[in-house]
């Protein structure tokens, strides 16, 4: 072949000139196969998308968290038109100023090209000072026009950066994290670091502006968005096209404060006046209706707006939106969230490529009654009394310096028929203004612990108001009949004279005697109901009191859609149970402990006779439960059961001898006046009266039992009344009210009158009448 | 050497005789109206100084190029080498005055003239091919491994000189400028084909060590390791570094792929580029800009313009008899060749990204104006009436095989 070659070509320079003529032309298929490759096929049709796709914007929707409405459709939570003025972040962190800068500076391209790296840096610097002094007097504008002062905008500027860059690290050691899962092999974090979309999104400044603020902003961004050039535009009107207006995500609370007027003549003598007193109560709900906060980077992780290589989740999260914090907007964040609706626009036609309207979040009906709720927020505020240590609450010897101290506390209304819980407050309130401007008084509070909702997610021990239940077990189980005669003598325990003694043997010395169920609850004898827990261990089953408890609704939760909801506790958990244990259960100690919630649902139960009933906060939409398993609906408790401990209630708080009948006013007893004052109505109550053991107070907040002035080890007694009310004309009691008093004593004298007051209230809110007309 | 009036009026009318450098320079004049319609896409204001400004600069150039006698510029060719050498010396001075030689992108590669920044290392690839051509033209010396240290060692000055800048781009050609040139001077195969085996085992060993070696051991400086990485990521489709060292590769890619077959027009693509911030899409980036405008039938009229270039430069020489001349066009295609290969291969994926513009067409005064100087003087070579009895030059084989004696 060489030698033909040769004949054919004899130069040899002409040969060479030939290889390398055909080298080009191999060279040059190479090369057109490559651009061929690229420009056909499903790799062209994938560039054109991804190159077209760099001509749209993206414009997000907002959407409208669902309101929360009371039961009688009263507005508790909602969003309303509010203005939000959002920058961009490269504005935030500067680099816009750089990026400005750079790009005036190229404009004239022919003097940047001629300029050294050196004079192109100085360019770029001489510019990005004006841009960067430009920059800050839009922040300034923002501050004045919207009032929210200079060092507050600059605040929130510096947490944005914080929490975005916290996001961006954060959120490199997930992707990082995965992308090792999914190789096997360990992986650098510059491989995986890639912009997250908050560094190109626009972040909320200032908040809540009105529609003149509004106007002033808009006309700024309407300046800097005039059509054509940004070059034609100052340096001024540029930085206003970073800025957008937003709305509406303002989230309001219009039932937060309200007014009420007490009357006060019902009061105990020290504390009463004809005058009504009003007071304007704030944080009205709080505990329940939760709040709002920004996200922080975990929520972002959990579910985040931007997916990497994904559609963005609608659902999801981006830093600076607002979820809920706690109480409903927390625990039903999903139901009213919503999700963002999304639009894409072609920069070059201006063109909606496409769009996905958002949807709104769903509203939540609740059972509360917003107005009741906010009178008996207001008869346990301190400054009306009733949750003041009084003189009547201490005994004779008591110090006397503890007199005016505050009481924290909790009270839960519920109606009976139907579970719904009208009311559930928790003292001390928490004010949504102290929330907003000094949380940390709040949630710091190691004393006073004001979020912490004391309604449902505080147990206590629940003291003489398990009796009843007791009760009930014991006559259902037939281990007592009704007008049966138990000899209580004073003390349980023959050898033991000092421990599990009758209130009434450890005041005089003097056993109760012979008395039947209907007066041992009156009189709350601990002997009795010691008894009639060592009956149903030794005749029906060792844990058949601990049975019943799990029946009435103790030691778990009610699913009311709160996450915060405590189960309480009921046995020792750690241990087995033991004979003392089970006979200490009967009187409200040893190991058990519930919420007023879990109380006021065991009464319900007990009333209506169905051991299923559960309490309702959301009425609609109704929430999930748990995992529901299909179970035959249990027996309640005998009918007999329930008439002796409704009489054993009612003579409890109407004759001489009723734990829950009178306070009296001097160590004699002789001037005395009865807790409930209720007319028209017939008052069944139970007091109790519970020994919490020892107090700890964190008070360095670390959790620790670290400190010996953290406990207390002789606190007062846990102040606890339970109250069924029978509007006259109704065959059974409509209502059960749970008021439990920390730290405070007596549960007849502390807990006694504040039922008292609800008592009222409910009255007065037209829930007593029968039939009944609400 | 002094040029009478016939002389001149003789020369013009062997120019106005067909020959295929006319094909050359045709290609030529397409390829830079096919650019300034490209820079039109990305900026008005470039493709104005293009076309109305430095080609009348390159075309003067170019009839300068025309005129002078071959072995005139013989002659000349080792001091103009001197002279590029100089300027190339004067450029990487540290007390070069900032406003005469500026740091442009990290390098010192021009000298401003005030009307125009002149790239010393466009003179001295010109400059180079000439010497070079007139080294070799009566020799054999090469024909010998030694005595391809001499071609390679006068490669090598220029070359260290403008790696000094750094200019990588402009010192990558000047190797395979050479190599065609030792190829057509006759030089044996096998040498160059070992030396071209070394070469590329210190690439593939740099590229290796670049991506597997530590730290400790790497030659290469950062930025010219994370181009090699780049590109290896992305054609590996690992797309770990397409948002910063490969980025300007990728939207490069991406930009010709969106192309098609036929591209998105003018209106459209000036916006599309714009958008995907193609950098320097003027000049390094203008096949993408190309592609992205008229498609895959743009980017083979490219490459079919850049075919008739070097096959017309080729045949030039392979009808010239003068040996300077032959040497120097085959240079002058090699080196044009290469530039577009290199420009174009980058902007495909196939190579790492370097600086380095696509010949007649890339935005730039010095370049254009000295690619069409070596037209202009491949038709000067071509306009040349071949001398009698001039003794055949690069024929080694007399008397090997079948083939009879040449006589020419």
């Amino acid at each position: 072949m060489r030698s033909t070659l040769r004949d054919a070509i004899p130069s040899m320079f002409h040969r060479r000139l030939l290889l390398l003529g055909l080298t080009a032309v191999v060279v040059m298929a190479v090369l057109t196969g490559a651009a061929t490759r690229l420009t056909t096929g499903r790799s062209a049709a994938e560039a054109r998308a991804a190159s077209e796709g760099r001509l749209q914007t993206t414009q997000l929707i907002s959407t409208r968290r669902g309101a929360i409405l009371d039961r009688y459709g009263r507005v508790l939570a909602q969003d309303e038109p509010g203005w939000q003025v959002a920058v961009h972040f490269s504005v935030i962190t500067g680099e816009w100023a750089t990026t400005q800068a750079k790009t005036d500076a190229r404009r004239d391209r022919l003097a940047w090209e001629a300029m050294g790296d050196a004079e192109r840096e100085q360019r770029v610097r001489d510019l990005r000072a004006e841009y960067q002094r430009q920059v800050e007097e839009m922040f300034r504008t923002l501050a004045e026009v919207s009032g929210v002062g200079r060092d507050r905008v600059r605040l929130r500027r510096d947490r944005i950066i914080r929490s975005v860059h916290d996001l961006q690290a954060y959120l490199w050691r997930v992707w990082q994290r995965q992308e090792e899962q999914q190789r096997g092999e360990p992986v650098a974090l510059e491989e995986v670091a890639q912009p997250i979309g908050e560094e190109t999104a626009h972040h909320v400044i200032v908040s809540d502006l009105n529609e003149a603020q509004r106007l002033l902003i808009e006309g700024f961004i309407a300046e800097g968005r005039q059509p054509g050039d940004a070059s034609g535009l100052s340096v001024t009107q540029r930085v206003w096209r970073e800025v957008e207006l937003r709305r509406p995500t303002v989230r309001r609370y219009p039932m937060e404060t309200i007014r009420v007027k007490l009357d006060r003549s019902t009061l105990p003598s020290p504390l009463a006046s004809d005058e009504p007193v009003e007071m304007e109560v704030s944080g009205v709900g709080l505990h329940l209706i939760g709040m709002m906060r920004e996200t922080w980077r975990e929520d972002v992780a959990l579910q985040p707006f931007t997916r990497r290589g994904a559609e963005p989740d609608l659902y999801g999260y981006r830093v600076g939106d607002q979820m809920g914090r706690a109480g409903l907007e927390l625990s039903m964040e999903q139901t009213l969230r919503g999700a963002r609706g999304i639009r894409r626009i072609n920069v070059d036609t201006g063109a909606v490529e496409s769009e996905t309207l958002p949807v709104p979040g769903e509203n939540i009906l609740l059972s509360i009654d917003i107005l009741l709720q906010a009178h008996i927020q207001a008869l346990m505020s301190p400054s009306f009394g009733l949750m003041r240590t009084q003189p009547w609450h201490l005994g004779p010897d008591a110090d006397p310096t503890l007199l005016g101290t505050p009481l924290n506390g909790a009270a839960v209304v519920i109606d009976i028929a139907s579970g719904d819980i009208l009311a559930a407050v928790s003292m001390p309130a928490a004010p949504r203004t102290v929330l907003e401007e000094d949380p940390e008084l709040l949630w710091r509070d190691p004393v006073n612990q004001p979020m912490v909702n004391r309604a449902l997610a505080r147990p206590y021990q629940p003291g003489s108001t398990l009796k009843p239940l007791a009760l009930v077990a014991a006559v259902s189980d037939g281990v007592l009949h009704e007008g049966e005669l138990v000899h209580c003598a004073g003390h349980l325990w023959p050898d033991k004279p000092m421990v599990y003694r009758d209130w009434y043997y450890k005041l005089t010395g003097l056993p109760f005697g012979d008395i039947d169920g209907v007066e041992a609850v009156a009189r709350s004898s601990n002997v009795f109901f010691g008894i009639m827990a060592q009956r149903l261990m030794d005749r029906i089953e060792f844990e058949r009191l601990p049975w019943w408890y799990d029946r009435f609704g103790l030691g778990q939760t009610h699913d009311i859609a709160l996450s915060e909801e405590s189960p309480g506790a009921l046995g020792p958990g750690n241990r087995d149970i033991q004979r003392s244990d089970i006979e200490f259960m009967a009187i409200g100690q040893g190991p058990v402990s519930c919420t007023p919630l879990q109380i006021v649902t065991a009464y319900a139960r007990l009333v209506g006779g169905d051991m299923r009933r559960e309490p309702r906060l959301v009425v609609a939409p109704e929430p999930p439960r748990g995992d529901e398993v299909f179970e035959p609906t249990p027996p309640g408790p005998s009918p007999t059961a329930v008439a002796m401990v409704l009489e054993g209630m009612r003579q409890g708080a109407s004759t001489r001898d009723g734990t829950t009948h009178h306070i009296t006013h001097d160590p004699s007893g002789m001037h005395y006046e009865p807790i409930f004052n209720v007319e028209g109505v017939t008052v069944m109550a139970k007091s109790g009266t519970a020994d919490p053991g020892s107090r700890w107070i964190d008070l360095d907040l670390d959790g620790e039992v670290d400190r010996p002035d953290e406990i207390d080890s002789a606190p007062r007694d846990h102040a606890w009344a339970v109250v069924l009310v029978q509007p006259d004309g109704a065959p059974r009691p409509t209502h059960a009210v749970a008021v439990v008093v920390e730290y405070a004593g007596s549960g007849g004298r502390v807990a006694g009158p504040v039922a008292n007051q609800i008592v009222h209230a409910l009255k007065l809110h037209q829930y007593l009448q029968w039939p009944p007309v609400r | 050497m002094q040029i009478t009036f016939q002389q001149f009026v003789d020369q013009l009318k062997l120019l106005a005789r067909p020959n295929p450098a006319w094909y050359a320079l045709g290609a030529a004049v397409l390829l830079t109206v096919v650019g300034v319609a490209a820079i039109g896409t990305v900026s008005e204001q470039h493709a104005g100084i293009q076309g109305q400004r430095w080609l009348i600069v390159a075309l003067i150039g170019m009839a300068c190029a025309i005129l002078p006698h071959p072995r005139w510029l013989g002659n000349m060719a080792y001091p103009a080498m001197g002279v590029a050498l100089a300027l190339l010396v004067f450029v990487i001075l540290p007390f070069a005055p900032r406003s005469i030689v500026p740091i442009r992108n990290g390098s010192t590669a021009w000298i401003n003239l005030g009307f125009m920044m002149f790239q010393p290392s466009e003179m001295a690839k010109v400059s180079l091919i000439l010497a070079i051509a007139w080294y070799l033209r009566h020799r054999e010396t090469h024909r010998r491994l030694l005595g391809l240290l001499v071609p390679f060692g006068i490669m090598f000055v220029p070359l260290a000189l403008i790696l000094k800048e750094p200019d990588l781009g402009s010192a990558l050609l000047l190797p395979p400028a050479l190599f065609a040139m030792l190829v057509a001077a006759g030089a044996k195969l096998r040498h160059l084909a070992t030396l071209l085996g070394i070469g590329i085992a210190v690439v593939a060993i740099n590229a290796a060590v670049v991506l597997w070696a530590p730290d400790s051991v790497q030659v290469l400086k950062p930025h010219q390791r994370v181009r090699i990485e780049s590109l290896y990521y992305q054609v590996i489709g690992d797309e770990r570094m397409v948002h910063e060292e490969g980025y300007q590769q990728d939207v490069a890619m991406r930009l010709v792929a969106a192309g098609g077959l036929t591209g998105y027009g003018k209106e459209r693509a000036s916006t599309i580029i714009e958008y995907n911030k193609l950098p320097f899409d003027h000049n390094d980036m203008i096949f993408p800009v190309i592609v992205n405008r008229w498609g895959l039938v743009g980017a083979s009229g490219v490459l079919a313009l850049y075919l008739v270039l070097i096959g017309s430069i080729l045949t030039v020489a392979a009808r010239s008899k003068d040996p300077f001349a032959r040497l120097s066009c085959v240079g002058f295609a090699g080196l044009i060749f290469s530039q577009a290969t290199i420009n174009i291969a980058m902007t495909l994926g196939l190579m790492p990204i370097t600086g380095i513009t696509l010949p007649f067409i890339s935005y730039g005064g010095s370049s254009l104006l000295f690619t069409f100087i070596m037209v202009g003087l491949v038709i000067n070579f071509a306009s040349r009436r071949p001398q009698l009895l001039s003794r055949p030059s690069f024929e080694f084989d007399k008397g090997k095989g079948k083939g009879k004696a040449v006589l020419q």
